[in-house]
């Protein structure tokens, strides 16, 4: 086993090895944390109160009790969302959410060589090929290249996967002279997830880098901003995860669209107001992050968790576990909130983001005993909390409308209302409106910042981003209840130990919902919403107004997780202005450079099984890419008459011939001596008797 | 003659042409000076063995040529991963005090041990 060449320089200049020695803790720290502290404080206190009024009114009951109880616990969920959005608006209102970043490329020769790792699995292996080019091409230009070097990490288990992975990287290798600079490996047994991809990386070429940075198969990032990266951790040694804040772009489907909106106009508020308080104790969210390689070896790997549970013991959402142990270990996490330049794309329809949503659900879940676990930190304790609070709202949600339906299972006749006398009923409606306020004024705070700032050209203009804020805001709502209804499934399926499959991700939007997929999917949360309709309008009455909103969305789940799943339908609102982003109306090089490369790629389609089996130069490259039988079939295949071709490879070789006549077109005509075209028999003849 | 020229005759060896230069376009990305060397000494070759194998068509022949006379690849392959220098990724210990002091409390065995502790 070698020692990290890196560790040994770090441990000279005094950094960690050992747990507890952090370095001095900013002043402005404490404060923010404890301004945070009490607005949520004074905003929880608010709503409690009124809430006490209420059920005081009616006396204390088991049920009251425990309404009071778990509402106040919803409550500073919303309130720690509304403080943090808050304190973001606050910052932003004195400057740009992304000023400009540096430019001089004079250090460029002083800085470490860093591998730039891509964990794939069963991915559209084209697309994640076309964003590995972008950014090599980008960095090339910038003159960064050979401070960089490329992993793929491919975990895929679909063998045809595994060859076009193999195949692109040759390709790839080939056409920008990647040798010896971007590789790739296979893992036969992907052992342990994504988390043991990044893990056997480490041991066996970790040491020889001093810097990691982790993308997904959706990730892309600028040259400036990978050069950023590794600047910033040069400048600070204590950092050993520094987060950057990723924009959604290349939606297709109204659905990723409006994400793509959402993560831009509002996400700055939160990523900075997240900054605000939690500072060098931030999360790392498993990609677009750079990772001082010699501290992660040797503090973050992920440890079992106690005993066999029914969530597993294994931690499958190993971001949070893996800063957890960074900072345990003395090192900082820090979120880079004012970087641009790094993008991931969004599910396209409602169904994948559900999916995403349960990989998610179970890994929170299993936070729970790293929660209580001895010598993590305070705030990181609250990352765990929050994470596995975020999806167990639902039940808890649930389990509030279900007390309230029981509550007032009997009450007054709907002219009377849900509280009997006025006051009450008005404290109740002043309640509902202080929550509703919370939710959806970070999103009007996000709204008058862009346009205060002058920003709001970057949206399509600024009735544009208005209507489409609107937009997004009423699909938000009527979605609600769906999400609350698969999370509160999800929490469910996850402690009855229903394992969550691993499965890849559909990230391009090619195919749009089908009615069929969406009646199967969303067709017992629209029976639930029928049911709970007609129960609470015929036993409880007045509190079927209160539901209404929530058995609304769950009765319109399948018509429009269909409509927003439709690709024309993005693309219409987009030529209407409609959920525009910066990133679209000016886009930067590197995403324009992606648009060409997809274009390509939807003109001339993954290199498949055929494609794979005749490309010449995968034939000729490497016995390592292609097995025996894929070389006799690649010279059978050659050495056939068209006419004795199956169609299959027919057609790939059309493609090809189709490729050679273009060349020809543009006039590049091949001309040798004895090539010739034969018009007629008479020539052919002829050129037989000359010889 | 008449027998080559009938069976395998215009259209036979313009496919022949055709699938050669399709082939070391789609290798070389275009055709060069060296490629079009390889094309006149394949197509070459072609005709001279259809003497002895006439029944043979003329893109089986040219193209055998063509992977004959294919100069092997000399380059050493590119090396898909960098040498490896192993290093040891060990979890530190994590105690979980509570679930401890909870199993000891109630001595709770919800899941029997698989024998793996």
């Amino acid at each position: 086993m070698n020692e990290f060449p890196s560790s040994a320089g770090e441990r000279a200049i005094g950094f960690p090895g050992v747990v507890g020695q952090v370095g001095p803790v900013p002043q402005t720290r404490d404060q923010h944390r404890w301004a945070f502290t009490v607005l949520i404080g004074l905003l929880t206190l608010l709503a409690a109160t009124f809430e006490w009024g209420l059920f005081a009114a009616e006396g204390w009951t088991l049920l009251n009790l425990l309404l009071f109880g778990l509402f106040t616990l919803l409550f500073t969920y919303v309130a720690i969302g509304f403080a943090q959005a808050f304190f973001g608006f606050l910052i932003l209102s004195d400057r740009h959410p992304y000023p400009a970043t540096e430019a001089s490329n004079e250090d460029l020769p002083l800085l470490p060589l860093t591998a730039i790792v891509l964990p794939v699995y069963n991915e559209d292996v084209g697309a994640v090929f076309a964003r590995l080019q972008v950014m090599s091409d980008a960095l090339k230009s910038s003159g960064a290249l050979d401070h960089f070097h490329f992993f793929i990490l491919s975990d895929s288990t679909d063998q045809e996967k595994v060859f076009e992975e193999k195949l692109y990287w040759g390709r790839l290798v080939t056409e920008v002279d990647g040798a010896n600079r971007i590789f790739y490996r296979h893992r036969k047994l992907p052992l342990n997830r994504k988390s043991g991809n990044i893990a056997d990386f480490c041991r066996r070429w970790g040491n020889q880098y001093r810097y990691m940075i982790c993308l997904d198969a959706d990730s892309l990032m600028s040259a400036t901003t990978l050069v950023a990266l590794v600047r910033r951790m040069e400048d600070s040694h204590r950092i050993g995860i520094l987060q950057t804040v990723p924009q959604a772009i290349n939606g297709r489907t109204i659905w990723s669209r409006l994400q793509q909106f959402s993560m831009s106009l509002y996400g700055p508020l939160f990523a900075t107001g997240a900054n605000f308080w939690q500072q060098e104790e931030s999360n790392f969210w498993g990609h677009n992050a750079i990772i001082r390689l010699a501290p992660f070896i040797q503090h973050c790997a992920l440890p079992d968790l106690p005993r066999r549970s029914a969530i597993g013991r294994r931690p499958m959402s190993h971001d949070f576990v893996e800063a957890a142990l960074m900072r345990r270990a003395g090192w900082e996490v820090r979120l880079a909130d004012d970087l641009r330049g790094s993008y991931e794309e969004t599910p396209p329809t409602v169904i994948e983001h559900l999916k995403r949503d349960r990989r998610w659900c179970q890994g929170n879940l299993q936070h729970w005993p790293l929660a209580l676990a001895r010598g993590f930190r305070p705030v990181t304790r609250f990352h765990f909390l929050h994470g596995i609070f975020s999806f167990l709202a639902s039940p808890l949600l649930a389990l509030v409308l279900l007390l309230g339906f029981l509550k007032n299972l009997g009450t007054s006749p709907l002219s009377e209302g849900l509280y009997a006398d006025a006051a009450r009923a008005h404290i109740a409606i002043l309640l509902f409106g202080f929550t509703m306020l919370l939710l959806v004024l970070p999103k009007f705070l996000a709204l008058a910042l862009a346009l205060r700032r002058g920003r709001a050209h970057e949206f399509g203009g600024a009735w544009k981003m208005i209507a489409s804020a609107l937009l997004e805001m009423a699909v938000s709502i009527l979605l609600a209840p769906v999400f609350l209804y698969f999370h509160a499934k999800f929490v469910l399926f996850s402690l009855l130990g229903k394992n969550v499959e691993w499965h890849a991700q559909r990230r391009n939007s090619g195919d749009a919902l089908d009615w069929r997929e969406a009646g199967k999917v969303f067709g017992l949360p629209t029976l639930l919403g029928l049911a709970a309709g007609l129960v609470t309008w015929w036993l409880t009455p007045a509190y079927f107004f209160w539901l209404l909103p929530i058995v609304l969305g769950w009765l319109v789940v399948i018509p429009l997780t269909v409509c927003i799943a439709d690709p024309r339908g993005g693309l219409q609102l987009q030529k209407a202005g409609l959920f525009l982003v910066p990133d679209e109306v000016a886009p930067p090089t590197e995403v324009r450079a992606l648009r060409r490369a997809v274009g390509v790629r939807v003109r001339h389609p993954n290199i498949d099984l055929p494609a794979g089996v005749i490309d010449p130069v995968a034939y000729r490259q490497s016995t390592s890419l292609t097995t025996n039988e894929r070389f006799r079939l690649h010279r059978q295949v050659w050495t056939t008459p068209a006419t004795n071709l199956a169609p299959v490879w027919r057609q790939e070789l059309a493609r090809l011939e189709m490729r050679a006549v273009s060349h020809e077109v543009r006039g590049e005509i091949v001309a040798y001596p004895g090539r010739q075209r034969f018009r007629s028999r008479q020539d052919f003849e002829r050129a037989e008797a000359s010889e | 003659m008449n027998q080559t020229i009938s069976s395998h005759g215009v259209r036979e060896w313009n496919e022949a042409q055709r699938r050669a230069e399709t082939y070391l376009r789609a290798l070389h990305g275009t055709i060069g000076p060296a490629d079009r060397t390889l094309l006149v000494d394949a197509l070459a070759k072609a005709r001279r063995l259809r003497g002895r194998e006439s029944s043979a068509h003329p893109v089986t022949l040219v193209m055998e040529s063509l992977f004959d006379l294919l100069p092997p690849e000399t380059a050493a392959p590119v090396a898909m991963t960098p040498p490896m220098q192993r290093v040891a990724m060990i979890p530190e210990k994590t105690e979980f005090p509570f679930h401890d002091a909870m199993r000891r409390l109630f001595n709770l065995k919800l899941f029997p041990s698989a024998g793996v502790q």
